[in-house]
């Protein structure tokens, strides 16, 4: 399927989400965002606001049930599409804490993940002259990917196993839920150039993030600000140098919104 | 009564005769005995198949390394060099009047294997044996006995297939593991899906022995393997990895007595289950640390994902420390359903349900399947129990 230009690669409108487990614990209240191909997203918030649990709504995970709203993506409903065709159809989720697999080596994951995407199996030499271009880019050895996955990672390791995976499957829509985090200074650049490279005109990028410094490397397009389940500003790389300089209290004032409101 | 059994000595005679009577005498277990509390075998009727007219028939060595002794054992008993072995050691931990299926055993046997590996000899290849009832319905009685002589090392691999119609394999083996001797058996077993095992390993170790067991169970109506083992010798260790994937209404029971006798010993069990269907899953385990086995260290591990609603497993593992003085002892069990989290982030990469649950089920069992020695059978295993669950059912 080829995309419009014009027309967006992910269209979220009046999104609530409640905890599926627990109907009366509601996260997300009305979300709208709209991501065209090739655009950079960073979605900024305090901690709890929701950023997470729209990033695993978006991904697809039973663990959240949407009440209200939509989620589209490539001009198709997919609010109620299972996370396994969502993934196919070329969603990826770098996620904030991701899941250790004890026994199945990360070679052996990225393998079956392709197979998954691409329908075939790809030919053992070719998997591994990818995999080693993408160890190369990424400044990570073999070794590693042959660990079990995430199984005793520390935390820098974890979102590099996520970036090695974003790598070789190439996502149309990466969201990627603190990736930053955790990273020392070196391995921070190597990942967000590794994510640049691997940049096209028709991919898209929702990057959640606490600080300023990965936008640095990966210029947002825009910044949202999610305070309370809720998308409460919008707008350029500025407005994610204010909230590093000052926090989010000034900009909540300005916007007449109550702590209370902040709150979950 | 065939023709070879009639010319037994007679130490063995009185042995099988005892045996017969037991078998007159007693009647099958029922769940009121704990090892038989959740495999109820009181409605089995060991007779209702044809016998073959020798073990022979099914039973088959595919490969042998040079130099090591394998023969029958009534054969053996035979030979002035190996009789006083033989007398010694056959019916040494199997008693003929213990109970009902080891008493069939004993009873019925017709050939058996005597295995000797020689003292201080190590042998590179496997010693690897075929029980083959893919053509016949029947029930067979393979009876092993291993004198593992001092310093010798030895792999054995048992490997098991069955037709889909009705068969019962009602197995004992009685292992003499010697002074710094290693000894490793695979079971790797699948059963048609109508056939029953019930197989009773024993085993003695002493000075610094080792003896590893591998069990891989996937075929078969019912499986229970029962494995004792005495660690009478200073330093002495076991190790009892098993493995079983069941659908469907397989039922797998496995039950293992370590009996720390002597210090320094360490003994290692660790059973991981994947249950899909309506199989079900038993393990009872007993590690029995005694006053003298100071300084050991014991670990009993047993943990079964079901994959299925229906999927059943009750694991009972018991820690019994008779001294003060252990280096480390510890026990687990878990029955739980498949994790969540994992199948979702396995999902989020593309796979779909079933194969999510292939990669995690292969991982879970890893540990295990890759400390196969054999890698060729590593594989096998991988690949079978992958097309296994390809095919599960999982509501
Ligand atoms: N499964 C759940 N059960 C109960 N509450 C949940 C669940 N998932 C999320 N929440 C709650 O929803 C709110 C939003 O959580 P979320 O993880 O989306 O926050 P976040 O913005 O990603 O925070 P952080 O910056 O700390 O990562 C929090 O208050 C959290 O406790
Ligand atoms: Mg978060």
């Amino acid at each position: 399927m080829t995309t419009n230009e014009n027309s967006s690669l992910l269209e979220i409108t009046d999104l609530a989400t409640s905890v599926t487990e627990r109907p009366d614990v509601k996260i997300l209240k009305g979300i709208n965002l709209s991501i065209k191909p090739g655009e950079v997203h960073a979605l900024m918030g305090p901690n709890g606001s929701g950023k997470s649990t729209l990033a695993l709504t978006i991904a697809g995970s039973p663990t959240y049930t949407v009440d209200r709203g939509n989620v589209s993506y490539k001009d198709e409903d997919i609010t109620h599409m299972a996370a396994d065709q969502r993934a196919r159809n070329g969603i990826f989720l770098s996620f904030q804490y991701p899941t250790a697999i004890p026994g199945v080596t990360l070679v052996n994951l990225i393998r079956e993940a392709i197979k998954a995407r691409t329908g075939e199996d790809v030919s053992a030499r070719e998997f591994i002259a990818q995999l080693r271009e993408t160890l190369g880019r990424l400044k990570m050895s073999e070794d590693f990917a042959r660990r079990y996955v995430n199984d005793g990672f520390s935390g820098g390791e974890k979102k590099r196993a996520e970036i090695l995976q974003l790598g070789m499957l190439r996502p149309e829509l990466a969201i990627l839920d603190e990736t930053d985090s955790g990273l020392d200074i070196d391995a921070l650049r190597t990942v967000a150039e590794g994510v640049t490279t691997l940049r096209d005109p028709n991919m898209g990028i929702l990057l959640i993030t606490h600080y300023e410094r990965i936008l640095n490397y990966i210029e947002p397009d825009f910044v949202h600000i999610l305070v309370g389940g809720n998308i409460v500003a919008s707008g350029d790389f500025d407005l994610a140098k204010r909230i590093e300089g000052e926090g989010y209290d000034p900009l909540l004032r300005e916007l007449n919104i109550s702590e209370e409101e902040a709150l979950i | 009564m065939t023709a070879t059994q009639s010319t037994s000595p007679a130490w063995l005679t009185e042995y099988r005769a005892l045996a017969q009577q037991t078998l007159d005498e007693k009647a099958l277990p029922t769940s009121t005995d704990r090892p038989w509390k959740y495999t109820d075998v009181s409605a089995l009727d060991i007779y209702s198949l044809k016998q073959l007219e020798t073990e022979d028939q099914a039973i088959r060595i595919v490969s042998c390394p040079e130099d090591l002794v394998v023969r029958g054992l009534i054969d053996s008993a035979h030979d002035p060099e190996l009789e006083q072995k033989i007398q010694a050691n056959l019916g040494h931990l199997i008693p003929a009047d213990e109970d009902y299926l080891l008493a069939a055993n004993s009873a019925e046997w017709t050939n058996g294997f005597f295995i000797n590996p020689k003292q201080g000899v190590q042998y590179t290849e496997p010693l690897s044996i075929e029980i083959d009832l893919s053509k016949r319905s029947a029930t067979i009685f393979p009876r092993i006995l291993i004198v593992a002589e001092a310093n010798s090392e030895l792999d054995i691999i048992i490997s098991s297939t069955s037709i889909e119609e009705e068969a019962l394999v009602i197995a004992a083996l009685e292992l003499q593991v010697n002074n710094s001797a290693r000894l490793a058996i695979t079971f790797a077993n699948n059963w048609g899906f109508n056939t029953k095992e019930f197989t009773t390993l024993r085993a003695e170790l002493a000075d610094n022995a080792s003896l590893n067991i591998s069990t891989i169970c996937i075929g078969g109506a019912i499986v229970k393997h029962r494995y004792d083992i005495h660690l009478n010798g200073k330093g002495a260790d076991s190790r009892v990895k098993g493995v079983a994937v069941g659908d469907k209404t397989q039922h797998f029971d496995f039950m293992t007595v370590q009996e720390h006798n002597a210090p320094n010993s360490s003994s290692d069990v660790e059973i991981k289950t994947a249950l899909a269907g309506e199989s079900r899953a038993v393990y009872y385990g007993i590690t029995r640390v005694s006053e003298e086995a100071k300084g050991s260290q014991a670990n009993q591990e047993n943990r079964n994902m079901l994959l299925a609603p229906k999927a059943k497993a009750d694991s009972d593992p018991v820690l019994e420390i008779l001294t003060n003085d252990v280096s480390r002892c510890g026990h687990g069990a878990t029955v739980g359903p498949v994790d969540a989290e994992g199948m979702f982030y396995l999902m989020s990469r593309g796979l779909n349900k079933r194969a999510a649950l292939r990669i995690l089920v292969g991982g879970f069992l890893s540990p295990i399947v890759d400390y196969l020695k054999d890698a060729k059978l590593a594989d096998t295993v991988r690949a079978t129990v992958n097309d296994k669950l390809q095919n599960a059912s999982l509501d």
